[in-house]
């Protein structure tokens, strides 16, 4: 062996070393990020998991202190399940929450889609303030307004319906949604409905067959917000109505499985994460339809 | 094919007047190009003759119709966009389509004219992509084939070269030029560049602020300005105008050379003319001077081919010269052309 092989053998033992540890690196990294995702989904994760825990827990399980809080030390029971969906108005709130969610996405829709496209290029100037000033009454707290609303209501014979709710909810969703989409309609290079128009289409008919599929993560955007809006929302749905059978989730599993001071927190678990689950699996597949990238190409080279 | 008649049309965007009474007739079959600097009006014309802006005064006729009230869909004109404005959500192929199924034509033929139209442009391998996967200049040919495949009486573009790189835009330029020939379709094209409006147009409209100067061929504008905007806006560097017995004295920087660079038989005016700078251009040279007499601040400028190989030097003072049949006359005040005075 002479020294220039002697040298080149070392040359080689330096390149492995330095891959090998190039790899580790790399493989540390990979640990590091995973690492951090996994807690993280975790720590998102960890109400639900409670709540699912908890259903299915048995009383004298669930109230034992000393017992550990995130595991079953009895056996699960669908006790509390049954209990739910066959002594209170569980279906009942469901049916209300899902009919007025989407009665009042239909209306905010019918109304925010045209308003918000006539502010964002019919009116120059004024457009903007016009939309500054509908976000103002987004702002304006329900708590204001429900006493005045709860006298229209009556004023209007739907005291005591879940018609109140789709009539007083879009106060709220179609301001917001109309500045919303305002946004979105504004980056849809004008241009776009000029060209369809010239090529033979009206405004009305370049709007659907353009700008509206162009701004379909607005829409969905809108949808979900307002839905959201709908399950959630207290105070309307507390004071305008008093029927079990006209009420919907957010007060009526509340009424329902809160007697005096005694919470029957399985059944409240079960409520509400029957309905969190599907919403948060749909609001998942909706929301990965980020469409920002769609507009790009479209205008200059 | 179509004529168009623009009569009279003014256009007024609260007090900005962006058409000024514009009056225009474009022949049938004709490449027209409006020409100007940006913010004279000529794209706003051109959205009016498209319908997509109305006049505040003044009638449009296309093929003899009035359609100055008409939205654009009845006027049966297509547009291609300085943008594009390919519908980024649409395939190639559907993008073509769209103009085709408004005007409510029969299914069965949309994939014959469609394909016609690609293959013109060389578009039939891309017909299955969307806008953002083509490059500038296969969108701005897919913009075109949207434009020709439902055949419109005439065709306006916007700027449709101003995206593209150089080097693509003189084959564009050629391109766009060979294809209207072809089509024979009423070709109005709006620009900025007069090299392409030199290069491209049967006739040249040159516009400024919202007024038409001068309407002729691109060697009627040029050599005939009608006046020292359109004198000075064409050629680069545009035409020297030097103050003289109350006219102004207008000459172009290539008919201005070197007294020894001049044929000896023809008539000439020579001028001293005090050098500045020398800028070497490769095929050319533009020399920066003050002529004898004329005021400082007036920079006269003179290009001198490559092959005269006179050395010029800077803080010369020489002899120049313009051949009379090159010297132009222009009115003080008005800048309008005016016949020839006495030197």
């Amino acid at each position: 062996m002479n020294n220039q092989e002697i040298i080149s053998r070392k040359g080689e033992g330096l390149a492995a070393n330095q891959r090998f540890r190039e790899t580790i690196n790399a493989i540390l990294r990979q640990v590091a990020l995973y690492t951090t995702v996994g807690l993280m989904c975790l720590f998102a994760f960890f109400p639900f998991l409670v709540l699912m825990i908890n259903t299915f827990r048995e009383d004298q399980d669930l109230y034992r202190p000393q017992n550990f809080p995130f595991f079953f030390n009895d056996p699960p029971t669908l006790f509390h399940i049954t209990q739910l969906f066959k002594e209170t108005n569980y279906v009942v709130f469901l049916r209300n929450s899902v009919f007025v969610g989407l009665v009042v996405v239909l209306i905010t829709l019918a109304i925010a889609i045209p308003a918000a496209y006539s502010l964002a290029r019919l009116t120059g100037k004024w457009g903007e303030r016009a939309g500054i000033a509908i976000f103002m009454v987004y702002l304006v707290p329900p708590t204001l307004l429900f006493l005045p609303l709860f006298r229209m209501v009556v004023a209007l014979h739907l005291n005591d319906t879940i018609w109140s709710l789709i009539v007083v909810y879009p106060t709220i969703s179609i301001p917001f949604s109309t500045w919303l989409l305002m946004g979105f309609f504004k980056s849809i290079p004008k241009d776009l409905e000029e060209a369809a128009m010239v090529d033979g289409y009206s405004r009305a008919a370049a709007f659907l067959k353009v700008v509206m599929p162009l701004s379909l993560s607005g829409i969905i955007a809108v949808v979900v917000f307002t839905f959201t809006l709908t399950l959630h929302e207290f105070i309307y749905a507390l004071t305008f109505i008093s029927s079990s059978a006209q009420r919907t989730l957010s007060v009526g599993v509340p009424t329902e499985l809160i007697r005096g001071d005694v919470f029957f927190w399985q059944g409240l678990s079960a409520a509400t994460i029957i309905v969190a689950i599907p919403v948060g699996i749909l609001y998942n597949l909706v929301l990965d339809r980020l469409i920002s990238g769609f507009t790009m190409g479209a205008v200059k080279g | 094919m179509a004529t168009v008649d623009i009569n009279n049309v003014t256009k007024h965007f609260d007090d900005v007047r962006a058409i000024d009474g514009v009056t225009l007739s474009v022949q049938e079959g004709e490449f027209l190009v409006l020409l100007g600097p940006s913010g004279c009006g000529k794209t706003t014309l051109m959205r009016t003759i498209a319908g997509l802006e109305h006049p505040t005064s003044g009638e449009i006729l296309i093929d003899g119709r009035n359609v100055t009230g008409l939205p654009p869909r009845a006027r049966d004109v297509a547009m291609v966009f300085q943008s594009y404005a390919l519908y980024p959500h649409k395939t190639v192929f559907n993008n073509i389509v769209f103009p085709l199924k408004a005007q409510g034509i029969p299914k069965e033929e949309w994939d014959t004219r469609v394909r016609e139209a690609a293959q013109v442009l060389g578009l039939e391998k891309l017909l299955d992509r969307r806008p953002r996967q083509l490059s500038g200049g296969e969108r701005q040919r897919v913009a075109l084939a949207r434009a020709m495949v439902r055949d419109p009486k005439v065709m306006l573009l916007d700027e449709p070269l101003s995206n593209l790189d150089a080097k693509l835009r003189a084959s564009a330029r050629d391109e766009l030029q060979t294809f209207q020939r072809r089509l024979g379709t009423t070709t109005i094209f709006v620009t900025h560049d007069q090299v392409e409006a030199m290069g491209m147009g049967d006739r040249i409209a040159v516009m400024s602020g919202g007024k038409l100067r001068q309407l002729g061929t691109p060697h009627e504008v040029y050599t005939e300005s009608a006046d020292t905007f359109v004198a000075t806006f064409l050629g680069s560097p545009g035409m020297n105008l030097i103050p003289r017995n109350g006219y102004l004295l207008g000459f172009r920087p290539e008919n201005f050379l070197p007294r020894e660079a001049m044929p000896s038989q023809s008539q000439i005016e020579t001028f001293r003319f005090d050098v500045k700078r020398v800028e070497y251009l490769g095929a050319d040279r533009l020399i920066y001077g003050i002529v004898d007499h004329a005021p400082d601040d007036v920079i006269s400028i003179a290009r001198l081919p490559s092959a005269v190989t006179f050395p010029i030097e800077v803080h010369e003072n020489h002899e120049f010269a313009v051949a009379h049949e090159h010297l132009r006359y222009f009115d003080a005040d008005t800048g309008l052309r005016i016949s020839p005075q006495p030197l």
